[in-house]
């Protein structure tokens, strides 16, 4: 073989191989793409679900929760008012799960709006108490609502939001605190004053530690949570609050001891930026 | 607050029947139709002051309809209230802008009932 042939050779191989790799990186660049769109399309079929799935709850609400009431306001026989009352309750928590959807899939399209206003810390954090304080005495459980001395008396942010939070926070502190165990809300002002932090203590199991670095992570479809946690709800509340938190500049964060309790605590701006 | 002259429109039977119940208690005349070809018929027989009207409908939907009665002279200042489970902000601001007056979302308490026609 003359030295020419071999060169010839030699190109023919150089070509071939530049071909493949060429042919593998697109290849390559396709599959990623391909991937890319499936990712991309299961997001938007999760966001059609959820919305649609809000459809759906919220159409036989209407008449479970309608006639309920309706039954519940026309009857003086205690147990028809106390049976049509379980329903009414019942179908609110329903009700609570389809607005969750709606807020998680307003949260993942970037749509959901905060309101802005200034609303009396005292007010707030009494109406919470208020509101829980029924649950609180069934379960045994001793509710307390605190407010330190020198915490600002009004703040400038989403107060429904806020609510919404605290309110999830403390239906979690006292599903989990046993009887005779203990609950506390409480609100502090940060060092500069410009900032408080609100948190929520209970005397309950503590939180495995295998669920405690997906807590707030957004998979709902992850099997794990319902398989881990069959009797206790998907998480939704916990997940939807870190998601409300982080909107309104702050961050919701735990610490947790097992047989001993968790804490839950965000700070959030005394005035929040106002979104305009 | 007068007693007034409400039509529910809405394809299920189920959420077409419940605001008379509630309506009726409070002095209110309630009349039901199960679509919106109905309404328009009974619409122009009867004198009406409030429309209750479900979006999702088989052939007609409850958008359409209030479509088709704001372009009619006797019935463009007709009050319409969306009586829908479309709770989507962006939904609700549709709604707001295709000529309802007000969204009513369900599911619906006497209350809330009360409130959106009171207003």
């Amino acid at each position: 073989m003359s030295a020419q042939t071999g060169l010839i050779w030699l190109l023919a191989a150089v070509a071939l191989g530049l071909a493949y790799l060429s042919w593998a990186t697109a290849r390559r660049r396709q599959a990623l793409q391909d991937q890319l769109q499936q990712a991309l399309d299961g997001k938007q079929r999760l966001q059609a679900f959820l919305m649609s799935m809000s459809h759906h709850l919220r159409t036989p609400l209407n008449g479970i929760m309608g006639y309920a009431e309706y039954i519940h306001s026309s009857t003086q026989e205690p147990m028809v008012q106390f049976t049509s009352k379980i329903i009414l309750e019942n179908s609110v928590h329903m009700l609570h799960l389809a607005n969750g959807l709606l807020d998680l899939s307003n949260i993942q399209e970037g749509t959901l709006q905060l309101s802005h206003a200034s609303f009396e810390l005292p007010d707030l954090i009494g109406s919470l108490k208020a509101l829980h304080q029924v649950r609180a005495d069934e379960a045994g459980i001793e509710l307390f609502a605190m407010m330190a001395n020198d915490t600002p008396l009004v703040m400038q942010t989403d107060p429904y939001r806020v609510r919404q939070v605290l309110n999830n926070l403390l239906d979690n502190a006292l599903k989990f605190t046993p009887a005779n165990g203990q609950v506390v809300l409480a609100v502090s002002p940060s060092a500069n004053g410009r900032q408080v932090t609100f948190s929520v203590q209970d005397t309950g199991p503590g939180i495995a530690a295998e669920l405690q670095a997906t807590l707030f992570k957004d998979n709902i479809s992850n099997p794990s949570r319902f398989v881990l946690r069959p009797q206790q709800g998907a998480g939704l509340g916990l997940i939807l609050s870190h998601h409300l938190v982080r909107l309104m500049g702050g961050q919701l964060d735990f610490s947790t001891l097992a047989g001993q309790g968790s804490l839950f605590f965000f700070t959030l701006p005394l005035q929040a930026d106002n979104p305009g | 607050m007068t007693n007034l002259k409400v039509l529910v429109v809405d394809d299920n039977q189920t959420n077409r029947l419940l605001p008379g119940l509630f309506l009726r208690a409070l002095g209110h005349e309630v009349s039901e139709c199960d679509s919106a070809e109905q309404a328009l018929a009974w619409l122009a027989d009867n004198p009406c002051d409030l429309l209750l009207l479900d979006i999702t409908m088989p052939l007609v939907s409850g958008l359409e309809l209030c479509h088709q009665l704001r372009a009619q002279e006797q019935l463009k200042h007709l009050r319409i209230i969306a009586y829908t489970a479309h709770a989507l902000p962006h939904e609700v601001a549709l709604l707001k802008g295709a000529g309802f007056d007000q969204v009513l979302l369900k599911p619906i308490s006497s209350q809330d009932l009360r409130e959106a026609i009171g207003s």
